[in-house]
């Protein structure tokens, strides 16, 4: 493989659009988007990638043939999930835990990933079918605990018996998961044997390997999860790379992981549960990214859309990974970076309760299909888009870059009907109430975001991304009391800029309880053999030495609570030493107490080592974010003219802007609206708005 | 005064959000696994009276209670010791409100500009109060004396100082201060946090504005629920649940009358105070009433104060369910309360039954009785001790329209969740043989209640290789979960003590066998009392099956076919409960299955009697 | 026309009269303002009979009250042997006037 030379190219599949990026050796950003294609992934993604040849005058194979690393973010996971594209699996587990994972951890199951107003309501509830049915679950005779002592071996003869059944049934994938694998994994090591060489073209998921983490059900379910979709994103990913070396591609495809970080095909396959919502997390690298160049430490990136709102968080320049995983109400445990979902969009419904006549946001949504009012596509419940278009602030002529005309007579008489009739106001009053009852919301649930992470807004800059984000970012900025709103240049693609901002990274682990401090030889010890084992992985991936980093941590808690941290470990040599190792402990009750609280540290109940960590990275040539020159303060020359908008309850002459024509340097005074081919920023009558030398849109909040 | 509906909205959302992130402040203190996991809390706001004004997803019978409280400490100390800015006060004494010592209280008054606006009050279980027993419930109580540290409201903080004589005193009296003391500490903090959001809010919208609107909000509510009931026909409806205790036999009876927009609960006839402490008193018994109809009937109301108006409980003094002091109380949560739930909810569901438009809404019981032991030992001379939390899982009821959910939860407190195996096996010093469905647990219906499991432990790596247990277990005999509608009831549950099993050297030969009578040893019923297990010896519990709805022969036969295909019901059961007959491939023999039910209802009609014989 | 009062039960206006009847057969079971319960059968079993690990100690029986025509089971209490039934009773005034015409 060879790294930072000819074109890097960066694709992200959505849920409406895939977009592309593509960085030429001169640092030179082009971008492009095509609609995504859910019944056959691939034809979007070429199309994306086609739609920049055409800006750059290059044929498709002429592009692809001087593209040497291809990184992709790809939803084909939580779509199999959707569509229900998923293999005949097995699951083997401990005798006597069989039902484990249709336990759902008792009433968990039931409630989790649903809406307040369901969960009040328990009677209509039920919990989603078990990943891999309770018939296709055997338990075996085997027993690890605490520790990682084998309490009773496997029997090879029963193994051999599972695995005969197995080709009988045409089972096409299998998971293996054991009480306390991650600490012993003698026993699905040995399974693992026994069945590779009895079923050689099955591929099997061993729980060790693939989330050694303590909390059997959490581990068991994201077994189940990949040995059912393993076979489906195992063969999208190679008949990708067979298509695009079809159409002169020879160099690397690699893919975005949930946790931040490019890995190859191969190692993708192993792990196909990582690529579950690689694409927020590509956003949120590219944030990272986007703050590294612009020396922004603290940022809330907020990314809505029609159907999500997704929130991550980046503190001093790094973000926290996620405890506790879902993809649509199934729990998985793998290192993922922390991203809040806010349960309204763009395409929440707003309706009045009939019983007492209040105004309510959600959380029934329109979604895409049928999708907003001013969509035409059949939807009759106006959603927060079509109340932003009453108010102005979207131009029904230019929505999407023209893509889509929006119909504002039908929305308008709609929300009448449903709205402003029922409340008794005037169709502008209720559709400024509704904006402000909308932000007032959102505010609330964002600032919780920040109060289940520890984090005070006021030190932080808000991203805004995504179709909806910037017609309300100001205002929940000012919810949040944040100091600066930034669209960055590249938010029409950012999942895409994400994925060419990443680097190859992989996770090692070791899960090892250990009492604090611990004894340091042990430590050492493990820290060595997974450095060496991160080391080589990076060196058979064709990474030189100085292209490597390796980064140590330790995931620590106080005896007696339950929440663990990751905290790095700052070495000066390669050996830790025992000073260093308490340094790590102090600064784990520091961030123990920023996260949770003061206070909140038992210190007292003294400290556990839960597990060990190394972040291998192979850095990868960066885009340049180019600047540009500085031209003046006069935006003129984007204007496309005054047009009625609502601010404030009124009626006011707003001035449009191009976002394509403006220039760094720039000034626009609000009341404004900046139109860009994806989403339309909203700059309040109290604000402004300025373009900076890279092109972002950056509003100080409250700064007139 | 009038307030615009967007700007109420505004505000009613965000006290909502107010009581979210004084929980998620609660856990994030706390961080112990009952309250982090098991959701065993609740937070509420209340108005300047003491009504409660917005209440959070936790255990929803301690709502009502949680109000006294905060009645209680306005009414007895507004002047001596008086209530300022900065203040906590404790609170846990059942005969105030409390459901038992445990459960501690920390009640906080929410002032802005000088002038009192509103109330932040929580409750946590904590892991010990200083009772006669270890670990929260204590089987050897014989009066409220018994039940350690208790106080009908005591100022722990005053004008944002601990007060120390009084935090001393607390953590005197109590086994693992440092545990409790967190346990508070989060408490405090939570309501600091509540604290703080409701100034934010009062600061943006007036006094007098949130104000309003907090009463407003009560009154719509009550409005709601009023409206709702004078939809459906007035009656009586009556249920009845027995605790099946060592001590005897004691009855729980409710009447439950509807008229017009009115609900009363009436426990006439329940039995008389009990000598342990299976007594609840009044106010966790109205909890125990409510707890079940918020999400049965107001699920798309706000749950605050507004929802009691229309409720009167009269429960008869010194019975089970309002016992004169100082009778025990320390295991109410489990037994007297447990009933009061239960039946509250099957009379609710009789009448949701003949309520017309909200047919659906009712269910048979769900999880029965919160069977659960404490553990305690020793490993590597750290000390450890935890209740199991498997029963947490309940077992849902059948609806009207399909089968109770498997390891459902229960209704009353709607988001808890169990902690993982591994979680458990470093908590306590044992292991687990298994934690398992019941087949053929769920109580037998037209629609089928929910499984329930079953679990087993030995001692594992502990000092002396032995663990001692706290047992304060009930439902061996009485089926908890009730059916509804003709439904049969539920699986029983019990604990086994299992001695001689030889379980280390069984498990080192060939693992655990699929039927536990497969090994050696005496295993015998033991649902009371202190106990000890030795490494050769084990404990299995089982949980309740949920109740099932109407008449099992009523069972479209393809999800009898389903169900024994799942392992769900048995071939057995298939045949002798449901009258399916299938072959040996499973499939449904619908001629047989017609002619075998004909006779089982003949065979019921041959030997059913009259009820005045 | 009829009103659900549970599974298998309505109440039914028969040439003027509120009466109880049995939801699947239709069998009469007594006027509307009295208990339907009194005219049913009841079937007395030991608990063993709703399956696997239900009480054999005895203590408590199960109580199947059916219809005496089609032996449907309308409830089912589990009670102390002795203990009275329990008889629920409807205002039949207050059902809508719409559904019982």
């Amino acid at each position: 493989m060879v790294l930072g030379v000819a074109f890097v190219v960066g694709v992200d599949v959505g849920g409406t659009f895939t977009d592309s990026v593509l960085v030429d050796e001169d640092g030179e950003i082009t971008f492009g988007k095509a609609l995504s294609t859910p019944s056959n992934f691939s034809e979007g993604v070429l199309n994306a990638i086609s739609d920049i040849a055409q800006t750059k005058k290059l044929g498709i194979e002429d592009l692809l043939s001087k593209t040497n690393l291809l990184l992709h973010c790809t939803t084909i996971a939580e779509n199999a999930i959707i569509t229900g594209d998923l293999a005949k699996a097995a699951l083997i587990t401990t005798r006597g835990f069989e039902d484990i994972l249709y336990l759902q951890r008792g009433a968990y199951g039931r409630w989790s990933g649903l809406p307040e107003e369901m969960i009040k309501h328990p009677v209509m509830t039920d919990k989603p079918p078990s990943v891999i049915p309770r018939k296709l679950v055997y338990g075996v005779r085997e027993r690890t605990d605490y520790k990682g002592e084998i309490v009773v071996p496997i029997s090879d003869p029963e193994i051999r018996r599972l695995a005969k059944g197995f080709a009988r049934e045409g089972v096409e994938s299998v998971g293996v998961c054991f009480l306390w694998s991650f600490q012993n994994a003698t026993n699905e090591k040995r399974v693992a044997k026994i069945l590779h060489s009895l079923l050689p073209s099955v591929g099997v998921t061993l729980s060790h390997e693939l989330a050694p983490f303590v909390g059997e059900y959490e581990r068991v379910s994201s077994t189940a999860l990949n040995a059912r979709l393993a076979p489906t994103a195992t063969t999208y990913l190679k008949e990708l790379e067979v298509l695009f070396s079809k159409k002169g591609f020879k160099g690397t495809l690699l893919v975005m992981q949930a946790y931040g970080g490019l890995v190859s095909v191969k190692e993708a396959s192993k792990k196909v549960v990582g690529l579950i919502e690689s694409g927020p997390a590509a956003g949120v690298m590219g944030s990272q990214f986007i703050g590294g160049i612009i020396g922004t430490k603290n940022i809330i990136a907020c990314d809505m859309g029609g159907t999500s709102f997704k929130v991550g968080v980046i503190t001093n320049g790094t973000f926290d990974y996620a405890t506790e995983s879902q993809i649509l109400r199934y729990h998985y445990n793998l290192p993922k970076i922390d991203i809040a979902s806010i349960g309204a969009a763009g395409g929440s419904i707003i309706w009045i309760e009939p019983r007492t006549g209040l105004p309510k946001v959600g959380p029934d949504s329109a979604g895409s299909s049928p999708g907003p009012i001013c969509y035409d596509l059949g939807g009759e419940e106006p959603t927060i888009t079509d109340n932003n278009l009453i108010l102005g602030y979207l131009d029904p002529e230019f929505f999407l870059g023209g893509r889509m005309k929006l119909n504002s007579e039908k929305t308008r008489q709609i929300f009448e009907k449903k709205v402003s009739r029922p409340l008794k106001m005037g169709t502008q009053e209720a559709a400024s109430s509704v904006y402000k009852l909308v932000n007032s919301q959102m505010g609330a649930l964002l600032h919780k975001v920040t109060v289940e992470r520890g984090l005070d807004p006021r030190d932080y800059v808000l991203f805004s991304f995504g179709g909806a984000a910037a017609i309300h970012a100001v205002e929940f900025a000012r919810e949040l009391e944040v100091q600066k709103v930034i669209i960055p240049m590249t938010a029409s693609v950012h999942g895409a800029f994400g994925a060419i901002s990443s680097d190859v990274s992989h996770e090692h682990f070791t899960t090892r309880q250990m009492d604090f401090p611990p004894p340091m030889s042990e430590v050492n010890k493990i820290f060595g053999d997974l450095e060496s084992a991160a080391r080589d992985q990076l060196r058979e991936e064709g990474f030189p030495e100085k292209r490597i980093r390796i980064s140590k941590s330790v995931t620590l808690k106080f005896r007696l609570q339950v929440y663990a941290l990751d905290t790095p470990i700052v070495s000066a040599g390669g050996i830790i030493t025992e000073a260093e190792m308490e340094e790590t402990g102090r600064r784990f009750a520091e961030l123990y107490e920023q996260r949770h609280g003061k206070g909140s540290a038992y210190k007292d109940a003294g400290m556990q080592i839960v597990s060990f960590r190394v972040r291998a990275v192979g850095t990868i040539t960066k885009p340049t974010y180019r600047k540009y020159e500085v031209v003046g303060d006069d935006p003129g020359s984007a204007s496309i003219g005054q047009r009625d908008a609502v601010f404030g309850g009124k009626t006011v002459s707003t001035k449009f802007y191009k976002y394509d024509a403006l220039k760094p340097g720039n000034i626009l005074k609000g009341p404004a609206v900046i139109l860009t081919p994806i989403t339309t920023v909203v700059i309040p009558a109290t604000e402004q708005a300025r373009i900076d030398e890279y092109r972002n849109i950056v509003i100080d909040v409250g700064r007139n | 005064m009038k307030v615009d509906p967007f700007t109420f909205e505004i505000i009613r959302h965000r006290l909502f959000r107010i009581i979210e992130e004084s929980i998620i402040t609660l856990k994030h203190v706390s961080g112990s696994s009952p309250t982090v996991d098991g959701n065993d809390l609740v937070v509420g706001l209340y108005r300047p009276d003491g009504s409660l004004m917005m209440g959070a997803l936790g255990y929803l019978h301690v709502l009502p209670g949680a109000g006294q409280a905060v009645k209680h400490i306005i009414k007895e100390y507004s002047e001596n010791p008086g209530i300022f800015e900065g203040d906590a006060f404790l609170m846990n004494d059942p005969y105030v409100g409390a459901l038992h010592t445990p459960d501690m209280y920390v009640v906080t008054p929410i002032h802005y500009n000088g002038q009192l606006v509103a109330w932040s009050s929580n409750f946590v279980h904590l892991r010990d109060i200083g009772a006669i027993n270890p670990g929260g419930f204590a089987p050897d109580s014989r009066e409220i004396f018994h039940e350690g540290f208790c106080t009908p409201g005591l100022k722990v903080i005053e004008r944002g100082i601990v007060k120390k004589d009084v935090w001393r005193t607390m953590m005197n009296m109590v086994r693992m201060p440092e545990i409790v003391a967190l346990d508070l500490h989060s408490q405090i903090a939570a309501n600091i946090t509540a604290r703080q959001r409701v100034i934010d809010l009062v600061a943006k919208y007036g006094a007098e504005t949130v104000g309003e609107v907090s009463r407003q909000i009560l009154d719509i509510s009550e409005k709601l629920l009023r409206e709702r009931l004078l939809e459906m026909p007035d009656g009586t409806w009556h249920a009845r649940q027995y605790l099946d205790s060592h001590a005897g036999t004691f009855t729980v009876t409710l009447a439950l009358t509807k008229k017009g927009d009115t609900l009363t609960y009436d426990f006439a006839g329940t039995s008389p105070q009990a000598p342990f402490g299976f007594n609840s008193t009044y106010w966790p018994v109205v909890g125990g009433c409510i707890a079940p109809l918020f999400p049965m009937l107001c699920f798309d109301m706000d749950w605050n104060e507004g929802l009691l108006r229309p409720v009167t409980v009269k429960a008869p003094e010194g019975s089970i369910v309002n016992p004169i002091r100082p009778a025990p109380v320390t295991i109410a949560t489990l037994s007297g309360l447990e009933m009061a739930d239960n039946v509250a909810l099957e009379a609710l569901s009789k009448m949701l039954l003949a309520s017309g438009k909200y047919r659906q809404e009712a269910t048979a019981v769900w999880l029965g009785a919160h069977l659960t032991i404490t553990i305690y030992g020793y490993r590597n001379k750290g000390y450890m001790v935890s209740t199991t939390p498997e029963n947490m899982g309940g077992s849902g009821g059948a609806r009207t329209f399909k089968d109770g959910v498997d390891y459902g939860g229960q209704v009353i407190n709607p988001v808890a969740r169990i902690p993982n195996v591994e979680s458990m096996e470093t908590s306590v010093p044992i292991m687990y043989l298994f934690r398992r469905l019941i087949p053929d647990s769920g109580g037998p219906g037209k629609y089928r209640g929910g499984l329930t499991t079953e679990f087993a432990m030995t001692p594992h790596d502990s000092m002396n290789g032995s663990v001692n247990l706290v047992l304060y277990g009930r439902g061996q005999d009485f089926t908890q979960c009730e059916g509804l509608a003709g439904g049969y009831p539920g699986s029983n549950g019990a604990i086994y003590i299992a001695r001689g099993a030889g379980i280390k050297k069984r498990l080192m030969d060939g693992g655990i066998p699929k039927d536990i009578k497969e090994l050696s040893g005496t295993q015998t019923l033991t649902m009371w009392g202190a106990q000890q297990l030795g490494e050769d010896d084990f404990v299995n519990v089982w949980l309740m099956g949920g109740g099932g709805y109407g008449d099992p022969l009523e069972r479209d036969p393809d999800l009898v076919k389903g169900d024994v295909e799942s392992g769900t019901v048995s071939l057995r059961y298939a045949t002798e409960i449901y009258g399916v007959v299938l072959d040996a491939k499973l499939n449904v023999r619908a001629e047989e299955t017609k002619r075998r039910r004909d006779k089982m209802r003949k065979y019921r009609l041959a030997h059913a009697k009259k009820l005045s014989d | 026309m009829v009103y659900k009062i549970s599974e298998s039960l309505v109440i039914a206006n028969v040439r003027g009269k509120l009466v109880y009847q049995c939801a699947k057969c239709g069998h009469s079971l007594g006027p509307a303002d009295k208990s339907w319960k009194r005219r049913s059968l009841r079937l007395i079993s030991p608990l063993s009979k709703a399956g696997y690990r239900r009480s054999t100690s005895g203590r408590f029986e199960m109580r199947e009250y059916i219809c005496p025509k089609c032996a449907i089971v309308f409830d089912v209490e589990v009670a102390l042997p002795g203990d009275e039934p329990l008889y629920d009773l409807i205002d039949v005034a207050t059902i809508p006037k719409d559904a019982l015409k």
